[in-house]
């Protein structure tokens, strides 16, 4: 359902220091106010109530925001309110207060239910409010700005997060692929197998039939037709060989095939360090760019706050020494560049870092597979043991070198000085020989021999398939998420290009409308970036029959802010899907005459289903151009004024109080009945006062103004009873309303009051009755009011102008 | 080496076939070694007997590596008309056999292991296989000290 406002009562915050009411019971309104007066104040309050920040109030801290927003002039304890109720939808009514609590100031909304939860975050993601300051600002955004404040209100920002998980994802699983080095792996096992068997085998099949062939001669009877077979023909041969000697084989083997692929990596692990070296050398010669990749984020905000004008002077708004405010944001722009630059090489020197460490992570842990051996204790194995912790030391280097932090100061040391030797491996001579003597011993015995070959190709074999088998899921797992991150680009891109095409044509229009037959023609936003990057977008258009790109170079301010607020009016079209209300708060301020005239225009025509309250300080505009449109389309029209004493309030006509209040009791709308009727008895009561020359006692100014109605009431009774019978005569109204307990009530503002429907309209009704003594209901009459400007001096009689209302009064 | 190099016959086994596709070839950068390229079904009429083989190649060093080489075949920038022409008729499959796995039982070059195989090949099936244009590099050295049996049923 499309939400509407139906009353917005501010309290306390900002200029209203006093209750400002807008009762708009679902309609537009017109509403000037002279410069000071605080329109803004109700621009703010909505703002605060929806967002909870005023933008240019830069809420940076949130506490000062609140100090900002709660109107000055504030008792301690008072509590400063928005309250905003809706059209047909009391379930979301909310009161947004903002109160001491603890000398601290708090806020807090007094309707929790998800309804309104639901709504409040809903209404984040929309654009309900437009002021003047936004329209330039977004023009004379960078255009990454741009991007990100068009990203921000589509969502397109989350998408792109989103795009970055998928990126690391994708970087990560080929960093695992390289560090595993499947390949040289699957070619140490291979050797096993040539060594062993006499062949290169990664199938199945091609080692069952090999297996056969190196048994045949030792007669078994067994065939090996399937991988289980093996270990039947292994407990065969094992019950006639040494066992421990075949185990201690095992070792060393398993020793000799680590030691293999380790050999094989040397060249792999010292490309691998040698690139991580030379960026370690880049980034250590240079920590202090990489150091100022920390002040990217501090030098973004930087121009953010001289960009949105937060902060005015010429000045550096950090160290506050005099700068000029362009030439400082020309200055931030080199600088960041340059931290972009730093920031691709430090993100280069982390790849290689993080690859360098993962390689060392995994040889360590192949390192002690055989360290963790129960043999590796024994005697015999004391030369593989000192080798292998040998080796380990070695690898331990890489490893701390890869953990250096680059900022340290400390060099890490060179490739050379760490780099693998042949040398490292000459202790596997010794692994070598012990396997030749072991196969002597078994040479003897043939079955002993093939046990020993069988059970290694095995194992080797088993091995090649567990490779490939984590290969072939990394590698699939590596090519589902490049293709959903391409995909994910393409349709990013082609979302966002399909969304700016409608958006730019809705922009064009409104932009048309407000400026027809001019030079500048299909206004449009345009992506920058390549196949896989966004950039930026920027803002393009004809202009005389050539693209003309940045806006600036041919617009006038005017024009600027006509694509500024087209712009705003294309979002709210495309995106505001549960508010059908906006706030367009003095938007037109610097425009000429002409596009003030088509502005207003566009907003009666394009906007008529939108409620909106239109803020404007222009009094000739507001006088002479819009009031009437405003009054002929239904709109409410007001004025804001200020005063010392009740700060920014709308100056409310009678009859339209009047109107409102019927309104309400009709509605049976209770909450909206207190304060109306208590203004307006108030006003009737002073008007009869007034008229009557009621003797009230002396005071000065304001509070004067503010005689509660109860001293009224006693006025003119005591006035009537010393002057008049037959008015005496009618004090029984008069009574009904000074004893009802409703006026007691709602004469306080803070009393917590809950009359009932029927209770106000018996109020009410004791209201109109007493104004129908005192004002003549003759339609002709053109001074209806019984006053003693109007006194009979032959008849001594008081009366109104037309003479049928009158009454005995004696002076 | 070990007790079976004394026999001096290794089989040379293929690993299992993969399909002729960029995805498969990428992963092969940096590997220097043999590949072999043929059909999933068309046989191939040599003189001695039918294959599936239709191309033996190598690459001598991991900079101009079997990934490489096989792309180079795969875009057609190798100007094979007969592999480009084969791929148009079906897919196509290859295998590759790494050096490195070989290095320790053959002492010369690259270029002589690729001549010794496609040699035993035209022993075995009487031509070279149908897409290599050239004979390759002539063995150099005769008195090898280990010999290869090549399980060219693979490509039956």
């Amino acid at each position: 359902m499309a939400t509407k406002i139906n009353n917005i009562t501010i309290k306390g915050i900002r200029g209203a220091k006093d209750s400002l009411e807008l009762p708009l019971n679902g309609k537009s309104i017109l509403l000037y106010g002279d410069n000071g007066t605080g329109k803004s104040s109700i621009s703010d309050s909505i703002e605060w109530f929806y967002t909870n920040r005023v933008s240019h109030l830069s809420s940076n801290s949130e506490i000062d925001l609140k100090d900002a927003l709660r109107n000055s002039e504030l008792d301690e304890e008072a509590v400063s309110e928005v309250n905003i109720s809706f059209v047909k939808q009391s379930d979301i009514d909310c009161s947004k207060t903002l109160f001491n609590k603890r000398a601290k100031l708090t806020t807090g909304f007094s309707n929790s239910s998800d309804a309104f939860k639901q709504y409040i975050e809903a209404s984040k993601e929309e654009n309900l409010l437009l002021r003047y300051q936004y329209l330039t600002d977004f023009i004379d955004n960078t255009k990454g700005d741009k991007l990100k404040y068009l990203s921000d209100i589509i969502g397109f920002s989350e998408v792109t997060k989103k795009k970055e998980v998928l990126k690391k994802s994708y970087n990560s699983i080929r960093t695992e692929i390289k560090n595993q080095n499947f390949e040289a792996q699957t070619n140490t096992q291979k050797q096993v197998l040539i060594e062993k068997l006499g062949a290169t085998i990664s199938q199945e099949e091609n080692l069952l039939e090999k297996i056969n062939e190196k048994i045949k001669p030792l007669k078994t009877g067994i065939e090996v037709i399937k991988m289980e077979d093996i270990d039947k023909i292994l407990v065969h041969l094992k019950n006639s060989t040494n066992n421990k000697l075949n185990k201690e084989l095992a070792l060393l083997e398993k020793a000799n095939t680590v030691l293999n692929t380790l050999k094989s990596e040397i060249d792999f692990i010292d490309s691998e360090y040698v690139k991580y070296y030379d960026e370690f050398e880049v980034i250590a010669n240079d920590v202090e760019s990489i150091m100022q990749t920390f002040l990217g984020d501090l030098l973004k905000t930087g121009d953010t706050v001289l960009s949105k004008k937060y902060h005015k002077d010429s000045s550096c708004p950090l160290c506050l020494q005099p700068k000029n405010v362009e030439e400082l944001r020309t200055e931030i722009a080199i600088r960041l560049k340059d931290i972009e630059e730093s920031s691709k090489k430090k993100a280069s020197f982390d790849k290689a870092k993080q690859l360098v460490n993962e390689i060392t992570v995994e040889r360590i842990k192949r390192l002690d597979t055989v360290l963790s051996d129960n043999l590796i204790t024994a005697d015999e194995s004391k030369l593989i043991k000192k080798g292998f912790v040998g080796l380990k030391g070695k690898i331990t280097e890489y490893q701390k070198s890869s953990l250096e932090r680059v900022t340290s100061g400390n060099k890490i040391p060179k490739a050379e000085t760490i780099k693998l030797s042949a040398s490292d491996f000459n202790f596997q001579n010794g692994i070598t020989t012990r396997i030749k003597k072991i196969q002597e011993i078994f040479k003897k015995d043939n079955s002993a021999v093939q046990y020993s070959n069988i059970s290694a190709s095995k194992d080797a074999f088993l091995k090649i398939k567990q490779f490939e088998k984590q290969k072939v899921k990394l590698e699939k797992q590596r090519k589902t998420l490049e293709i959903i991150y391409n995909e994910f680009v393409k349709r990013q891109k082609e979302g966002l290009e399909n969304f700016i095409a409608t958006f730019s044509s809705t922009i064009n229009e409104y932009y048309q409308y407000m400026n027809p037959d001019e030079p500048f023609q299909e206004i449009k936003i345009v992506t920058i970036g390549d196949e896989d990057e966004l950039n930026g977008i920027t803002i393009e258009y004809k202009y005389n029959g050539n693209w003309v790109s940045p806006p600036q170079k041919y617009f006038s301010e005017s024009h600027l802010n006509c694509f500024g607020l087209s712009f705003f009016l294309a979002s709210v079209n495309a995106f505001n899907n549960k508010n059908k209300f906006i706030i367009l708060d003095d938007v037109i301020s610097s425009f000429d005459s002409n596009h003030r005239k088509r502005f207003a225009e566009l907003i009666f025509e394009k906007f008529s289903k939108y409620q909106i309250i239109l803020l404007t300080h222009e009094e000739d505009w507001f006088t002479n151009f819009v009031s009437p449109l405003a009054k002929k389309k239904g709109w409410l029209i007001n004025e804001i004024k200020w005063t010392e004493d009740k700060g920014t309030h709308l100056e409310e006509e009678p009859s339209d109080l009047r109107e409102r209040i019927e309104i309400n009791l009709a509605d049976s709308k209770i909450e909206n009945l207190g304060n109306p009727i208590r203004k307006y008895l108030e006003h009737s009561l002073k008007d009869i006062a007034l008229n009557i020359e009621a003797k009230l006692s002396f005071q000065y100014n304001n509070s004067n103004e503010h005689r509660m109605p109860y001293e009224l009431i006693m006025g003119i009774k005591s006035e009537i009873k010393k002057c008049s019978t037959e008015l005496k005569a009618k004090f029984l109204v008069i009574d009904r309303i000074e004893s009802s307990s409703i006026l007691g009530n709602i004469s306080s503002h803070d009393n917590p009051f809950n009359p009932k429907i029927g209770d106000l309209k018996a109020f009410w009704a004791d209201i109109l009755e007493l104004e129908r003594i005192f004002i003549c209901e003759q339609s002709e009459c053109k001074r209806p009011m019984v006053s003693l400007k109007n006194y009979d001096t032959v008849t001594k009689r008081i009366r109104c102008g037309c003479d049928y209302t009158k009454y005995d009064w004696k002076k | 080496m070990t007790n079976q190099l004394n026999e001096n016959i290794i089989t040379i086994y293929f690993d299992s076939p993969k399909p002729f596709e960029a995805s498969n070839i990428k992963p092969l950068n940096g590997i220097a070694g043999l590949y072999f390229i043929f059909t999933q079904s068309i046989d191939i009429q040599y003189p001695f007997d039918k294959s599936k083989l239709l191309y033996i190649g190598m690459s001598e060093k991991k900079t101009n590596s079997i990934g490489s080489r096989l792309l180079g075949h795969f875009d057609g920038k190798s100007k094979n008309l007969g592999l480009t022409n084969y791929r148009k008729v079906e897919p196509l499959l290859f295998t590759y056999i790494n050096f490195e796995m070989l290095k320790s039982l053959w002492q010369f070059r690259i270029e002589d292991l690729e001549s010794y195989f496609i040699l035993d090949f035209v022993e075995q099936y009487g031509v070279y296989p149908i897409c290599n244009n050239k004979s390759g590099f002539e063995i150099q050295n005769k008195t090898l000290t280990s010999s290869f049996k090549i399980d060219w049923k693979y490509f039956k």
